[in-house]
């Protein structure tokens, strides 16, 4: 099965926006829908935007691999352990806080499954996208 | 991710937005685009037709100016958002906190009730 590893991307926006060009590259020639694209794309966006952001000191490996159905995609950080469990975004117009674990929201939604472990002293996160998730037609409004 | 500012004066900001609401776009368009919605602080609609990718970033970006308006009084809407995009916006529920419209002429009628 094809698929594509990084391993210690520095802990930066500049690293993180290559790695997200790099995989996005790598993906758009393996044969997957356009709804597949984008929603692997989130995922890498988010998750990698998430622990520049959040996770402390460290390195982050990342990798994706393309199966019959499904792709997936997993990350691996040494930053402080998280709940990814499926929180509603907080929003201070709805009574909440602010709008912490949007992009978290936004993985889970999108994506089949999301498994989180802490080993060793990192976090390993596994997100399987459909291989053929259909993207919405031009007619699907957001109101 | 482009900024391009079709109206801006004291009654209404229209902005048309394009390309990836990502951490790349935002970092390198989002102070521009907060500078025209915002800075004016008139009623503002963001026009996200030709949005191809949105982050939460992005979605962040749209409710920091959202907000910032509705503090000083104005209003904000986001305009014919499609495909992946307005799912996007949906599923993380944007569209429950900042109104949604398919046309100028919807955000006018709101922006005019």
């Amino acid at each position: 099965m094809p698929s594509i590893y990084v391993e210690e991307m520095p802990r930066s926006w500049e690293a993180m926006k290559e790695v997200v060009r790099d995989v996005r590259a790598w993906l758009e020639g393996r044969g997957i829908s356009d709804g597949a694209q984008y929603v692997a794309e989130v995922v890498l966006e988010e998750m990698l935007a998430n622990a520049v952001e959040h996770g402390g000191m460290g390195e982050i490996s990342v990798s994706a691999l393309v199966e019959e159905e499904r792709i997936e995609l997993c990350f691996e950080d040494t930053g402080p352990a998280f709940d990814p469990g499926m929180k509603e975004p907080r929003f201070p117009e709805k009574g909440g806080g602010g709008q912490g674990g949007l992009g978290l929201h936004h993985v889970r939604t999108l994506a089949r499954s999301m498994d989180y472990e802490r080993s060793g002293g990192r976090n390993v996160v596994t997100i399987s996208v459909d291989r053929w998730s259909p993207a919405p037609g031009p007619g699907s409004g957001g109101g | 991710m482009e900024v391009i500012v079709v109206r801006s004066d004291a009654v209404l900001t229209h902005v048309k937005l394009s390309g990836r609401m990502d951490v790349e776009g935002v970092q390198r368009a989002g102070g521009a685009f907060t500078e025209a919605v915002a800075g004016n602080g008139a009623d503002a609609v963001v026009d996200l037709g030709r949005v191809s990718f949105m982050a939460s970033i992005g979605m962040r970006l749209l409710l920091e100016n959202a907000r910032k308006l509705n503090a000083g009084g104005a209003r904000f809407a986001i305009c014919c958002p499609s495909g992946m995009v307005a799912e996007s916006i949906k599923i993380a529920g944007i569209s429950a906190v900042v109104p949604v419209v398919d046309s100028m002429e919807q955000a006018e009628e709101l922006f005019s009730s």
